[in-house]
């Protein structure tokens, strides 16, 4: 009995797993008859060596169907029926596999007295453990396949909004000209206002990333005076004595550290109370003398010719109305050769999955409805959008020679991929946060899938 | 302390944790102070050595300079310590063994420099040893593989002798304020509107308003106090005796008295530290009723029980402790040649042989010691005498703050050195952990300062506590334990500990690491490419013992062996940091 299972280790399929441990298991009287041992080990075999050739040879016969995958690793059937029925198979098969698999585990772990030895009992451990997770995540992509609405399911609390999920891309394109404050929004930082400078509280995450976003502005500004004068440039002066602008500035978080850091900051917000909050905490540090605060949305601040140098909007994006109104302001608030930074989410499951389901739902360090998933913007979406995005000129050619005054540039080259904007004009970076060190850490440049969650943007006005 | 308990119209937590209770509980709010006020950013309440560390490291901290002002605030008479100038040969018995992560740290704030080297002494060996089974373990900087073997493990040298040079290292910085002779009468919280930042009040009248308040004021700390931190810990039943031991030179043909010895005594550990090639500095643990009749005694009967607890069975001691203590108890405690004669009584009875080191019972002098005992080298020199006016004792304790930051209430404060821990003297770690706060602290708010952080925000100050926590924890944990083995009698407890020290004995690689995690490397090593050092030299001891194989056949071992060695190294290199400052 013991040869039994040992004889076939070496397949790896869990009906066979299982026929193992069965084997394993039974007394030695009640023989299985050798013929319904060798059909069990071969059935599955056979119906995944057809299901794989039935594939192979559609697809050589009608190749019109067959498409490489987007990153061409595997190709795909498309416009068939043949990709549902195959997901059906393996949704069927997945859960079947599953099901194997706990009997499996249930056995082993009821007659883990009579498996001989601890070595085979953990190779068996380590390979229920695998096949568990292959069947969840193939239920879990064929059901996603079979029913596409599921997604939208998950965030049904969210479904109010999901025209936006479909609208956004257009939104972004478009300049609608709406105001982009969202009433609930405001009324939600407003009832947390009172807990921006808890940090132990709902805000923690935002403190310890603040050092992070700092140090990524320091970095730029940096990078920016080194490509003007040289690597022999004098000592940086960093943000000391620039005008900066926070928007969306909350408790002030940040708004502080830049002053701190020298910068004539101001810091607007639309909610009265987070200005007020804001404005109490800076009055207890006397070192904040170039700190202002002011409660008006940004799109005010457009009526004076005031402009600054860096402008700043952490974390806000995903919390207003029209994103493309908003950030066509924020453009528009910056200096030529200024810079603005952005840090938003993406779009993407995994975002969703962190920042809603385990820190809003799950772990509740974060009030739930802070966040929207379909607010959420991808960094592919900013970069086009400012591949689009163009400063108006401001009416100083003369008509008649508007036909040989060129167009002001595009923020970013509109011929780079979306993915890899080019270094000087603009740098998407993720954020990650390390929850054993409770810290958030900047990643490096192209890392994989960094920015799939909190990122950070960098885009600078161009000169003309 | 005496504490003043109210002031003004303004909360107050009187510096006692009971009274801070009953006042929480029935404060009234009131509005912003009255007093004027100075306004610091940076307020440290202690000038014993972690504090006057910090208080340097940061003043000579270009950007911590720059952004923000640092006063010390000590009760004390500094200038005391400031003009400290013992008469030649003289030693003070309060001793301290720095590390070289912490002599390499005080060198980069520039601190080292105004401490006197002449008066320190590189510990080259150590020897320790179990006081029942008598197994044995040597650690010696030759073979620990250190850059430089001569600078010794660690280095002793008086603890006024490190204040004063970090006092002389002060005098040049001058954006440091330091207050001294200057009580904190108490530590209020600022109005809650004013965000709620301390206020210590100095009883000369003064206010100064902290951004962040660091309590380097040592066990009784008001600073904990105020910040309601709650601390855990108990007592030994054991009490230090200090003292400053004077012995004849090492001869011709010994090494040069750079070996710190210590035994383990079941009622604690006795230890030898050398100062000068003719004086020593003792540390001797032991329960509380044994150090009182050994400091009431004559200083000669101690100095001849000193010699005496690192030469003779523990049985034997343990007859002398309580033929001195029933002495006293009579009213005729014992005269310097009846212990001498109750010491050579027992010698006799142990079979020890008179010219053996082991022998103290007749005081050999150097000229007609001629050549050694062989085991000269396993225990320390002779005491002849000791210095007068320096015996001392002191209670061991051990204790440990729940947390470093101060939260809610508390908040904008943080505690470094005894005011966060206090640990058994065995190890020599009390200081250096200290020294470790100073430098983790430093490093944290040149950070947050970088980045435009308040230095006296929980998030600017969570990184220390994350590093240095843990770190004193497991230390402050395994000199616990290290304690509590060795205070045991118990047979099976004595075989397995003494096992353990012998095999220890023979690995090399084991002790390097034990010594590096004790912190005998110089400069703090990327953790990885020290590892990675150390299996280049388990794969040399490899190499070696396959060099027996090598003659007989092949040679191929030794070959993968120094491969092998090779890329370890390669990767050390490339994993070391190119300098911390």
């Amino acid at each position: 009995m013991v040869h039994a299972s040992e004889d076939h280790a070496l397949n790896a399929s869990p009906a066979q797993l299982m026929l193992n441990v069965l084997l394993a298991l039974r007394t030695a009287d009640k023989k299985r008859s050798s013929f319904t041992s060798a059909a069990l080990v071969v059935i599955p075999w056979v119906m995944w060596a057809a299901v794989f050739v039935g594939v192979l040879v559609f697809g050589l016969r009608h190749s019109e169907f067959v498409q490489i995958s987007p990153n061409g690793t595997f190709c795909i059937l498309v416009n068939t029926a043949l990709p549902k029925l195959t997901s059906v198979w393996a949704t069927i098969a997945s859960i079947v596999l599953v099901t194997e698999e706990v009997i499996v585990a249930v056995l082993l772990y009821r007659n883990r007295e009579v498996f001989p030895g601890f070595g085979q009992s953990k190779t068996m451990a380590i390979r229920v453990g695998i096949f568990t997770a292959v069947g969840l995540g193939a239920i879990a992509s064929c059901s996603k396949q079979l029913c596409p609405g599921l997604s939208q399911h998950v965030t049904r609390r969210n479904m109010r909004l999901s025209n936006l999920v479909r609208t956004l891309h257009r939104q972004l394109h478009s300049s609608a000209n709406h105001g982009t404050i969202n009433a609930e929004e405001i009324a939600h930082f407003s009832r947390l206002s009172s807990q921006w400078w808890d940090e132990q509280g709902e805000f923690a995450y935002l403190h310890r990333m603040n050092p992070v976003r700092v140090q990524f502005i320091q970095d730029k500004l940096l990078e920016v005076s080194r490509e003007h004068e040289g690597e022999e440039a004098p000592p940086t002066r960093g943000l000391r004595g620039l005008d900066v602008l926070d928007v969306g500035c909350g408790g002030g978080l940040l708004s502080e550290s830049l002053a701190r850091l020298g910068a004539n900051t101001l810091g607007i917000d639309a909610s009265e109370s987070n200005v007020k909050i804001a404005k109490l905490h800076s009055s207890a540090d006397p070192r904040l003398e170039h700190l202002s605060y002011l409660n008006a949305p940004a799109e005010s601040l457009l009526e004076s010719s005031k402009r600054y140098d860096v402008v700043c909007s952490m974390e806000v994006l995903e919390h207003v109305d029209n994103p493309a109104t908003f950030l066509s302001t924020c453009a528009e608030l910056v200096k030529p050769g200024g810079h603005l930074f952005l840090s938003t989410i993406a779009r993407t499951p995994l975002a969703y999955f962190l920042t809603i389901f385990l820190a809003e739902d799950i772990l509740r360090k974060v009030s739930r409805g802070t966040h929207t998933y379909s607010k959420f913007i991808k960094p592919t979406e900013l970069v086009s959008f400012f591949q689009k995005h163009r400063s108006p000129s401001d009416g100083t050619v003369d008509p008649q020679y508007l036909e040989h005054a060129t167009l002001p540039k595009p923020w970013i080259s509109p011929q780079a991929s979306p993915a890899f904007p080019p270094r000087v004009e603009a740098e998407v970076r993720g954020l990650i946060y390390h929850p054993l060190r409770a810290k958030w850490h900047l990643a490096p440049r192209d890392a994989w899938a960094a920015t799939d969650c909190n990122y950070i943007f960098w885009v600078r006005k161009p000169f003309q | 302390m005496a504490l003043a308990p109210t002031l003004g119209t303004s909360r107050t937590y009187c510096l006692n944790a009971r009274s801070v209770r009953a006042i929480l509980s029935s404060r009234a709010f009131s509005t912003a102070h009255s007093e004027p006020h100075e306004e610091c950013d940076v307020v440290i309440v202690g000038g014993g050595p972690a504090g006057l560390t910090l208080a340097s490291a940061l003043g000579s901290s270009r950007i911590a300079r720059q952004k923000v002002r640092v006063t010390l605030v000590e009760g004390g008479d500094l200038s005391k310590v400031r003009h400290w100038s013992p008469p030649p040969g003289t030693y003070s018995n309060r001793v301290v063994s720095l590390t070289n992560t912490s002599q390499s740290f005080l060198k980069a704030i520039g601190a080292w420099s105004h401490v006197d080297t002449h008066r320190t002494v590189p510990v080259e060996e150590m020897q320790v040893w179990d006081g029942v089974s008598d197994a044995r373990i040597t650690f010696s900087a030759s073979e620990i593989g250190l850059e430089k073997p001569h600078e010794g493990m660690a280095r002793l040298t008086e603890i006024l002798n490190l204040q004063r040079g970090l006092l002389r290292h002060l005098e040049e910085l001058p954006d440091v304020q330091l207050i001294e002779k200057t009580k904190v009468k108490s530590i209020l919280r600022d109005a809650e509107e004013q965000g709620g930042w301390p206020l210590v009040h100095l009883d000369n009248g003064r206010v100064l308003r902290a951004r962040l308040l660091i309590g380097a004021d040592g066990f009784n700390s008001p600073v904990r106090s105020y910040a309601q931190i709650p601390s855990f810990g108990w007592s030994y039943d054991t009490q230090g005796i200090v003292a400053t031991m004077v012995h004849p030179p090492r001869g011709a043909f010994q090494g040069p008295n750079t070996t710190a010895y210590q035994r383990f005594l079941p009622t604690g550990p006795i230890a030898f530290l050398p100062l000068s090639p003719t004086v020593s500095s003792l540390v001797w643990s032991t329960r509380p009723h044994i150090a009182s009749a050994l400091t009431a005694s004559d200083p000669a009967v101690l100095a001849s029980m000193i010699n005496a607890a690192f030469r003779l069975p523990e049985l034997s001691l343990r007859y002398l402790y309580n033929r001195i203590i029933e002495a006293q108890a009579h009213g005729t405690p014992l005269t310097h040649s009846e212990v001498q004669q109750e010491i050579l009584w027992r010698e006799q009875s142990h079979a020890i042989d008179p010219n053996s080191a082991y022998a103290s019972a007749t005081i050999k002098t150097i000229e007609d010691a001629g050549v050694p005992a062989t085991d000269s080298e396993s225990v320390p020199p002779l005491v002849t005498s000791l210095q007068p006016g320096t015996v001392a004792t002191f209670p061991l304790r051990f204790n440990h703050t729940e947390s470093y930051i101060g939260e809610g209430q508390g908040s904008r404060t943080v505690l470094v050195g005894d005011a966060a821990h206090t640990v058994h003297p065995l190890a020599g770690q009390g200081l250096n952990m200290g020294l470790a706060d100073a430098e983790c602290l430093t490093r944290c708010i040149e950070n947050a300062l970088e980045h435009g952080g308040d230095v006296g925000s929980y998030t600017a100050l969570l990184p220390y506590a994350q590093e240095r926590y843990l770190e004193n924890h497991t230390l402050m944990g395994a000199i616990d334990k290290l304690h509590k083995l060795y205070t045991t009698t118990f047979e099976p407890v004595v075989w397995a500990r003494s096992v353990g020290v012998e095999v220890l004995n023979e690995f090399d690689s084991v002790k390097a690491a034990l010594m590096m995690m004790a912190g005998a490397r110089d400069h703090k090593v990327d953790k990885t490419a020290a590892g990675w050092n150390l299996a280049a030299k388990g794969v040399e001891g490899l190499a070696a013992s396959v060099g027996a194989a090598k003659l007989l056949g092949g040679g191929i071992g030794g070959m993968m062996g120094a491969g092998l060695q090779g890329l370890l190294k390669a990767t050390s290199t490339k994993t070391r940091p190119n300098g911390t400052r």
